[in-house]
């Protein structure tokens, strides 16, 4: 045999794209950069998060108006969870929901940190969101009738999405968790009101690891979620 | 045109072969590849091969349930049925004539006082139709599996509840059926007074499914907390059950390995490595889902048993050696439950070589493709060893096992209804002296066969171009010794992609399942006393059959068979003869003591009642032995015919189609790295795609689905 043996074609590549990333920004991504074209990245979260809130609320008051219980569709949220593992019966029935309802809580902040941390350029374009260089005190006015006061030593970036309707409401502001287990919350948010404007104070030492902080603004008085709070700390 | 074709050999006959010589010769691609499929025997098929025998039953290698997420299998099986455009009112005039949907599966439970029932699990249609040309498969990211899983985990923890289900569906069909939303089902069970914890882990999970399904979930490191509250809460709330409810066990089971799998992908960062679920596959299953906190009830659960066992996870056929590539499972498990279409199974009507291969046979044969049956490799020899340049196949020595009376062309189907079908023995009539081989019992599909009319060189540039080497994986290092010398990575994959033997039983009776004391619907069922753990109720092909008698059900048993990987020489004619009565004992061992778990009225005090058994020419028998001779058994031992293992940490070791060892040779096969590296029809058709792809650069690799995978 002297002629040249067929050979096979070089091929573009040889392997399979197993990187499961590539995949997926294919999808989320691009649904992604449409919302945010009108909603900020933690205002998306906030409303994921509502819906999902809102789905549970909707859900567990249609279960307690099913089985009848006095006062549980008003009142579910506020109260706390006691422990149950035995059939259901009415009695454990609030107790169910009041357990979705902190597990929907948990889901908010999560939807709500999610979307913000992955956000693309989430530390400076976000439209809505106050940069802040690292001071002592900075105050900005967010949104109507809303004023947050930052006073820390490392430049932070504070995002703050009230729901339509929040300030006539009494408001308070959960600590505000890092997506990292580690890191300690944000803690001691004050919320008061002077004349027409809520003013939300948040402190952030100079101890507090960098990171993205997010939290649910909620009312005092029913429970039920207002808003959402997320500070991003950024490294010194 | 004008331009000479490529002159393509492809050895071997199974779905890999059939998937290349369709893609090859697709009338887009003008005619440029000429193929001749060279098959040792009469049929095609590999280890999906069937025939007709006595009473034209269908006589299987094996049981073959297609899978609903098989893209590529039944894509290629719809256009093979387009293109054969058979009469509109013939029997198996399309593909969903010929598969039909088939939804409820089940498991063997051990329940902790040392009984045992059967939990049967009904899958929920999906969207579309595999194959579906029109609509793609959905994207294979972690948002879809997060969402698909959580409605998947809802369905099931519903399905524990079937009964009540089914009952409240007679009571109020609006709020159970696909159409009713989860709370709507939940809201049922609830006002039945049942499930109050089991309710619990519905909401908890249908909550995370919300969030799975909102259209920016992206900030996977955070599923982990979600995760592990989850698994927390299923913890304390349902493990605390399941001493007192089988119902909770199950489903805590159940929870318990999706939760941990969920957990392991995140804690182990699948999804961003390179390697996707690749990177686990060094460990076996069950040991990594123990890495990852799965409890001891899951970890010796009958549902993870059943993944090993639909597989015949067992090293050398002994089921106290399980071992699974946790990788390909989970990539196996992913796919099978979370992106399947249509039906979760899907179970032919007609036996595999008359569903698949009769077809493709006919519509390559069409496309101008040659099939020289009787044909068996006996080597394949490689170009001298050159520095700077990649060897490539000079030579192919083929055994010719038979010649032909009329012309040269074997005509290997015959019409059974009006339904062409493969024959189970050679049709002897066309074979010179076929009379004598058929008198002296030739078996030309054994790898112990030494039968040669004539030997066949082929030589490249002359007599092919291109090769794709599709034989079974046992074959390897009988048919291509040069191959292992030259390149190590050819012998290590042959020393660590391990194979195991298979056996199957197929019995026809004279009663009906119900009427045999099975109380539910037609099932496939596993995890039952060995030694054949599997059975399907495969009744529907009577009517496709021809028995005197008509028989009322029919039963298909397989399993895993132990023997040891070493092989005996090609001349020891005993080895094959002597399991082949020893799984004739093990068959009527098993009716007499085992059967009685899913049919107990088929036994009485002295065992199994060998009257019911069938005979397909009429005649009864007065003995077991000769009642259970009349019916179907079957060892599968030769090398090519032994099921593909995805043993822990051989992954690594698969050649691909796309490798390029050799300039003019690809090779094909479910034991291939081609994309899902289990052994399964979709994993052969997939890397007969691949192997297409190779040789001509077509299907493009991001149209073969399931390839790009993690």
């Amino acid at each position: 045999m002297t002629e040249q043996a067929w050979q096979r074609p070089t091929l573009e590549r040889t392997k399979p794209r197993r990187q499961l990333a590539a995949n997926i920004s294919l999808t989320g991504s691009r649904k992604f950069k449409k919302a945010s074209q009108t909603m900020s990245g933690a205002a998306k979260g906030a409303q994921l998060g509502y819906e999902v809130s809102e789905e549970q609320m909707k859900e567990g008051k249609a279960q307690a108006r099913f089985h009848d219980i006095p006062g549980a569709a008003s009142d579910l949220f506020g109260a706390g969870f006691s422990d149950f593992t035995g059939p259901m019966r009415p009695e454990n029935f609030l107790a169910l929901s009041e357990r979705l309802m902190k597990d929907a809580l948990l889901w908010v902040e999560f939807v709500a940190r999610s979307v913000q941390w992955q956000m693309p350029g989430k530390n400076s374009e976000d439209p809505e969101g106050s940069a802040t260089p690292a001071s002592t005190k900075n105050t900005a006015q967010d949104s109507d009738g809303f004023i947050t006061e930052v006073s820390s030593l490392r430049p932070v970036e504070v995002t703050f999405q009230p729901q339509p309707g929040a300030e006539s409401k009494t408001l308070g502001v959960r600590d505000l968790q890092a997506i990292e287990p580690d890191s300690p919350a944000i803690a001691g948010i004050k919320v008061t009101r002077e004349a027409n404007q809520w003013r939300l104070k948040i402190h952030v030492s100079e101890s507090q690891p960098p990171g993205l902080y997010t939290g649910i603004v909620y009312d005092a008085e029913d429970g039920a979620i207002r808003g959402s709070l997320a500070v991003a700390v950024q490294g010194s | 045109m004008g331009i000479k074709p490529t002159r393509v050999a492809i050895i071997g006959g199974g779905c890999s072969a059939m998937a290349t010589a369709f893609d090859l010769t697709r009338p887009e691609l003008e005619g440029r590849y000429q193929i001749t499929i060279y098959q040792q025997g009469f049929r095609l098929g590999g280890k999906g091969a069937s025939g007709r025998g006595p009473g034209n039953r269908i006589e299987e290698h094996g049981l073959h349930i297609f899978m609903g997420f098989y893209e590529n299998a039944f894509r290629l099986i719809r256009e093979c049925y387009r293109e054969l455009d058979r009469p509109a009112d013939s029997r198996f005039a399309d593909w969903d004539d010929v598969f039909k949907p088939d939804r409820l599966t089940g498991v063997k439970d051990d329940h902790h006082d040392g009984t045992a029932s059967h939990w049967l699990t009904w899958f929920p249609p999906g969207a579309g139709t595999p194959g579906d040309p029109d609509a793609p498969p959905r994207m294979f990211s972690v948002k879809e599996y997060m969402a698909r899983g959580f409605q998947l985990l809802e369905a099931t923890l519903l399905s524990a509840r079937r009964d009540e289900f089914l009952d409240a569906k007679e009571d109020n069909p609006d709020a159970t059926g696909p159409n009713a939303t989860p709370m709507e089902q939940i809201s049922r069970i609830l006002r039945l007074g049942q499930l109050g914890s089991i309710a619990v882990a519905v909401e908890a999970v249908h909550a995370a499914r919300l969030i799975a399904e909102s259209p920016t979930l992206v900030a996977f490191p955070m599923l982990t907390k979600v995760v592990d509250l989850l698994s927390e809460f299923v913890t304390r709330r349902v493990h605390a059950l399941v001493s007192r409810d089988t119902e909770m066990k199950r489903l805590f089971e159940l929870i318990d390995l999706t939760l941990t799998a969920m957990r392991g992908s995140l804690q182990d960062g699948l999804i961003s490595h390179p390697d996707g679920f690749d990177a686990i596959s060094d460990l076996d299953w069950r040991e990594w889902l123990k890495k990852h906190g799965a409890t001891e009830l899951t970890l010796n659960s009958s549902f993870l048993d059943t993944l090993y066992n639909i597989a015949f996870s067992y090293e050398e056929g002994d089921m106290s050696r399980p071992n699974a590539g946790a990788g390909e499972a989970l990539r196996c498990a992913v796919r099978a439950f979370l992106t399947y279409r249509g039906s979760f199974f899907y179970k032919m009507q007609t036996g595999m070589g008359d569903a698949v291969f009769a077809p493709f046979y006919e519509v390559l044969h069409k496309r101008g493709v040659r099939f020289e049956f009787f044909h068996r490799l006996r080597d394949l020899h490689l170009s001298p060893e050159e520095s700077q340049r990649v060897p490539h196949i000079e030579a192919m020595h083929f055994d010719v096992q038979a010649n032909f009376k009329s012309g040269n062309e074997y005509q290997p189907l015959v019409d059974v209804d009006g339904v062409p079908c493969w024959p189970s023995e050679p049709l002897w009539d066309q074979l010179v002296d076929g009379g004598q081989s058929k008198k002296s019992g030739v078996d030309f599909e054994s790898h112990w066969d030494s039968t040669v009319v004539t030997s066949l060189k082929l030589e490249a540039g002359v007599d092919f171009d291109a090769v794709v080497l599709a034989v079974g994986l046992g074959e390897i290092p009988f048919v291509a010794g040069e191959l292992l010398e030259r390149f190590p990575h050819w012998r290590a994959m042959t020393e660590n992609v391990k194979t195991v033997a298979t056996k199957a039983l197929q019995i026809w009776v004279s009663e009906d399942i119900e009427a045999l004391g099975w109380r539910d619907d037609s099932v496939n069922l596993t995890g039952i006393p060995g030694p054949f753990e599997t059975w399907a109720d495969m009744t529907h092909l009577i009517a496709h059959e021809s028995f005197p008698v008509e028989p009322k059900s029919l039963a298909y048993f397989c399993s895993s068979l132990i023997t040891p990987d070493e092989l005996p020489a090609q001349d020891d004619f005993e080895y094959k003869a002597s399991y082949e009565s020893a799984i004739v004992v093990d068959s009527q061992r098993y009716l007499n003591e085992n059967i009685a778990t899913v049919w107990p009225n088929a036994v009485d005090e002295q065992g199994f009642q060998w009257h019911l058994l069938v005979d397909p020419t009429g005649s009864s028998h007065s003995d077991p032995e000769s009642s259970l001779r009349s019916q179907f058994v079957r060892v599968n031992l030769n090398p090519t015919d032994r099921y593909v293992l995805f043993t822990a940490g051989s992954g690594k070791y698969r050649i691909s189609p796309l490798d390029y060892d050799v300039s003019n040779m690809t090779v094909a096969g479910d034991w291939t790295d081609a994309g899902l590296n289990v052994g399964c029809v979709e994993a052969a058709i997939m890397s007969g795609r691949v192997a297409a792809h190779a040789i001509s650069t077509y299907p493009a690799l991001e149209d073969i689905p399931g390839f790009d995978h993690p």
